[in-house]
This record gives C-alpha cells, structure tokens and sequence, in this order.
C-alpha cells in the first residue's frame, strides 16, 4: 500500500522587481546555490523522502531551445542517489527575462516547451506542480503591484490568470505525453475573505475575492466559474472561446489539490473595504474542505509555517490535526508539508523589496541548524510514517 | 511595543532560540578558554598585566585566575546570548570583535575604573587591555562556530518531541492543563 507523503520544500521563489531591475531569487539568498549537497542530506536526516524542488526557470530556460540543465543534473542526480522523491515545481513566481512577464501572451506556449524538456531529460520524475501558487502569482503581479509586471488592473490579473491557468495545463499535457503515469500537485494558496460587518458593500466585496481566489483552478480543472465571475472574466478581455477551451480540457485526472496555509491567509475586509490579516480564524480544516467541496480532487497540503520560531512545533502539529481531521470526515488527503527546509529572506514583507531580513520560517536556519520545528517535524514522522495513503490513491504511488 | 515586538522577532531570527542540536553555553565556555590565551600573551606583552596587577593590588596569579574566569563566563554569554548568530562561520568575527569592544567597555573603561576611582592602566598598557579584549573577541567570534559544530549532535541522532513536547504542548502545561 502507497504511504502518505511528508514533505518539505526548498525556497525558490524568483520573481523580478523594480520594474524588472532586480531579480530576488531565493535559492541564491538562501545560499542553496553553494549547500545543494548539504541541504539534500537534511531533508533525509529529518527522514523525509518527499521535497518539493524548483529549478530555477529563469537561469535553465535561456531562449527559445536553449536550456542550461548543469545545475539540475548535479541536484537531480544525488537526489536520485539519496532516493529522493521530488515535487519538481516548474514555475514559481517568476519567468527568465525574454519572457517578460505573465501578461505575456506567448508564455503559456513556452512553459509547455520547457515542461515537455524537462520530463524528457528527467524522465524518473514522477511528481510536478507546473505553476506554484496561480492566485497569488497573478494577484502579486497584475493586482498588488508588487512582482514582474507590476499593473494593478483587474485586466492585467485575468490576463496573468488566464496565462497561468492555460500554461499548467499545456504543460500537465506535455508532460503526460512523456511520462503518461505523471501526477500534478497543484498547490496554491487557500485565502478566505470574511465579511467585518452586515454592510452590503464590504459583504459583496468579501463575496467576490472568495469567487475571485477559486478562478485559476476553475480554469485549471475545467470547473464552470459562477455568472458574476464569467462576466467578470469576459469584461477584462477573455474571449468566450478561450473560456471554453478551458472548459474542454481534462487535466484532473492525475491532479492532487495542493493547498498552502499560513497564518495570514485569512482576511477580513475592514470598513473601509480593504483586507486585513485575520490571522487563524477558522484554519486549514475549514477553507480546505471549501477547495475540496469545489474540486473533488485528492489533497496535499503542501506549505505551511510560521515565523515565531518557539511557537513553530505547536503550529506544526496544529496544522497535523487538521490533517488527521479532515481525513476521518472522509477528505482524501495524501500529503503533508512543512515549508521551506531553510529559513526565508525577505518573505516577511512579500519579497516586495531586497533588504536581506531573514525569515525564521524554517526547519533549519541559514547556517543549516536545526530550529526546535525540525526535532518536532523528525517526531511526527517517525510517528506516523506508516499512516496508510487513502483508499483508490494507488495511482500516486511511488515506483 | 511594535518595536519591541519587532526586536524580538528579530532576536528569535538571529539569536536567542537555540536548536535542539545546539550546545551554545559549552561551546561558549570552550571557545571563550581558548580565546583568552592569545589576549593574555597581549596583555603580558604590552605589560597590561603587571599594570593592572598593581592597581588591583593582588598578585599576579590572582590578576591571571581572575581575567582568566571572567573571560570564560563572557564566552558563555556571548553563545547564550548570540547562539544561533555565532554560529555563522562567515560573519562570527564581526560579531565577536564587536563583543570584544562591547566587554571592554564594560569592564576595564567602567566597572573597573569606577571601583577602582581610577584607570586600570596607563599609555601603552592601557592600549594593550583594549587590544586584548579585541583580540579575545576575534578569536571568539571566528572559533566559536567550529567549536559549536564539534560539540552540537546530529539531528538523526535525536529522539523524541524535544523540549516542547509532543503535540507541540510543552510537558508542563500538558499537566497544569490537566490539573485545572
């Protein structure tokens, strides 16, 4: 019997900022670039077989057909020797340079190409998210005004949207052409938005970011988005056929749900109409099973931390009893993740600037000792390392 | 209060939670016993010793036994208080040195002076002391992350919840709670 997935992740994030001036790229601020062979070891001290891993896109994908793969074959191959089982997460935040930005209309086309090398070279590679976090790369780039592009227009978001969704869907397709027994974990954040008062402007507000954080996945999974949404979608430039292109495909099949949860996915849209954090209101439980209830589709939770570094083993295992939870109410989770193996840079504020703050988020910090969360996370697996995959999930089973 | 906040948040980035493989206060005590010997050749060269000998009116081994127990309780202070930022091999030094000032500061310049009613040294003994206290904090600083690794465990070697329980509940709440 297959055996449920602890993961953890390396910090890869690569988007531009500055008008595209400077790229943050977390591999090189976490100094992964230099303690690849270090950090891969500690992901099989804590007894974890499981990583999410993203090659960094922006230096592989040099042009049109050109790819320098040096980097990911030295990774790939002591992976392979340490019998490491990776996420190999295609997209994160960023595209290289000649791709611009994700207003690019060419972008899906490309990725796909890039996906369809890349499972062609790694052909061992079992498990891909194409595009990490759709709703957040898109709100951060298109909305917030923060990463690549930098708009702030709800046309400039559907375009980034609609590029996201349709490149992870060519790119799940043209990875099933090379590896047809594939399987997509498809993370992306969960965000609740609740409602701070029976005002009918900050409640419809409140309704429509909750429509508004499902519409990538919709696209993704072919899932008709509710009519205000539609037309939403049709008024900010998405033609009625390309909507139905999204509706036509199917790429579900060998999808895992990947949901991501922080103690500020949660907001509350104050008086004013604008969100605040909330903090843990209602928890992974509760807004997981509102993904799940929309999608049917096995979950992974696939990100998780928090940046009070004494605080992170409780965090730890209140996020597990979440877990545990939703699997006896009959939610086929598959996964678990703590994220990120090593402390963050500069996510306390968004990657919105590169000042070099560290982030205590993560199992180990940036000399690589272990924070108190990596003995709590090394404990709980070995507790529960035989905790049985659920039932007609055989098809996510590791070869 | 946000600040404070804030400096606390940046204390538990850099400093003041140690891992659970982390042995700072040993390793602190180790490295700060080594790092006394160079300062003490310092300090005997530039006749710092004798200078201050005199002025605390003691013998000479009693001046040594007393520099030499305040150093090691500074060594384990400095990986108490900087454990998991004296860990960094690259930029201990800097910290190290600046602690090397900071104990200077306290204990020569003013604590010193201040029982005394007077300097503990003059001219180039007086020199020699800060030397010393720089020299003791570079050696501090760029040991202590070695000396740490030599003395910190493996994490596979670990069993257990560690020091915050199982559950994430640390044991002594665990039975307040069930006392309540």
């Amino acid at each position: 019997m297959a055996e449920f997935m602890f993961a953890t992740g390396i910090e890869c994030s690569y988007p531009t900022i500055d008008g595209g001036r400077w790229r943050i790229d977390q591999l090189k601020e976490t100094k992964h670039y230099e303690n690849w062979r270090l950090d891969l070891k500690l992901v099989r001290d804590l007894g974890l077989r499981y990583l999410r891993y993203g090659p960094p896109l922006h230096l592989i994908f040099e042009g049109p057909g050109k790819y320098d793969w040096t980097f990911t074959d030295q990774v790939c191959e002591l992976m392979r020797q340490l019998e490491i089982v990776p996420i190999m997460d295609l997209c994160h935040f960023g595209v290289p340079d000649w791709l611009e930005n994700f207003q690019n209309r060419e972008l899906p086309q490309r990725l796909s190409e890039y996906a369809a090398e890349f499972a062609k070279r790694y052909t061992w590679v079992k498990f891909y998210t194409p595009v990490n976090e759709m709703y957040v790369t898109a709100r951060m780039s298109a909305l917030d005004g923060v990463w690549n592009e930098q708009l702030r227009s709800d046309d400039g978001f559907v375009t980034a949207t609609c590029n996201l969704a349709k490149a992870s869907v060519l790119m799940m397709q043209a990875i099933q052409r090379e590896r047809p027994d594939a399987v997509f974990i498809n993370s992306e954040s969960s965000e609740f938005y609740q409602a701070c008062c029976p005002d009918r402007q900050i409640r419809r507000i409140a309704d429509f970011e909750n429509q508004r954080r499902f519409i990538a996945l919709d696209l993704l999974y072919g899932v008709p988005v509710r009519g205000d949404i539609y037309n939403y979608l049709i008024d900010h430039g998405v033609s009625r056929e390309e909507y139905q292109w999204f509706m036509d495909q199917d790429v579900a099949r060998r999808a895992i749900l990947g949901v991501d949860y922080y103690e500020w996915n949660e907001k509350l849209i104050n008086s004013e109409g604008r969100p605040e954090n909330l903090g843990e209101l209602f928890g992974w439980y509760v807004i997981t099973k509102q993904y799940y209830d929309r999608y049917k589709r096995p979950v992974m939770h696939t990100e998780t931390n928090t940046p009070d570094a004494d605080d992170a083993p409780a965090w730890l295992w209140r996020q597990w009893h979440n877990v545990q939870l939703i699997r006896q109410n009959g939610v086929p989770v598959v996964g678990f993740t703590w994220y990120s193996l090593q402390d963050q840079v500069d996510w306390n504020i968004g990657l919105s600037r590169a000042i070099g703050n560290i982030f205590p988020v993560g199992l180990y910090d940036l000399n690589r000792d272990p924070r108190p969360v990596a003995q709590a996370y090394k404990h709980l697996v070995e507790m529960f390392r035989h905790e049985p995959l659920v039932a007609g999930a055989e098809v996510f089973e590791v070869q | 209060m946000a600040k404070s906040a804030s400096f606390l948040q940046y204390m538990r980035a850099h400093g003041n939670t140690p891992g659970p493989t982390q042995r700072p206060v040993l390793a602190g005590a180790a490295t700060g016993t080594i790092a006394e010997i160079p300062a003490l050749l310092m300090l005997w060269w530039s006749g710092a010793l004798s200078s201050a000998t005199q002025s605390l009116s003691v013998s000479i081994y009693a001046t040594v036994a007393f520099y030499l127990l305040v150093m090691i309780i500074a060594g384990v202070i400095y990986g108490r208080v900087f454990s998991r930022a004296a860990n960094d091999p690259r930029g201990g030094w800097l910290f190290g040195i600046s602690f090397g000032f900071l104990i200077w500061m306290i204990g020569p310049v003013t604590v010193l002076q201040w029982w005394l009613d007077g300097p503990l040294a003059l001219g180039v003994a007086a020199m020699g002391i800060l030397g010393a206290h720089l020299i003791y904090g570079l050696f501090l600083g760029l040991l202590f992350p070695w000396i740490h690794r030599l003395l910190q465990s493996e994490i596979s070697q670990l069993k257990g919840p560690g020091r915050h329980g199982t559950f994430g509940v640390k044991p002594q709440n665990a039975i307040q709670s069930r006392g309540k």
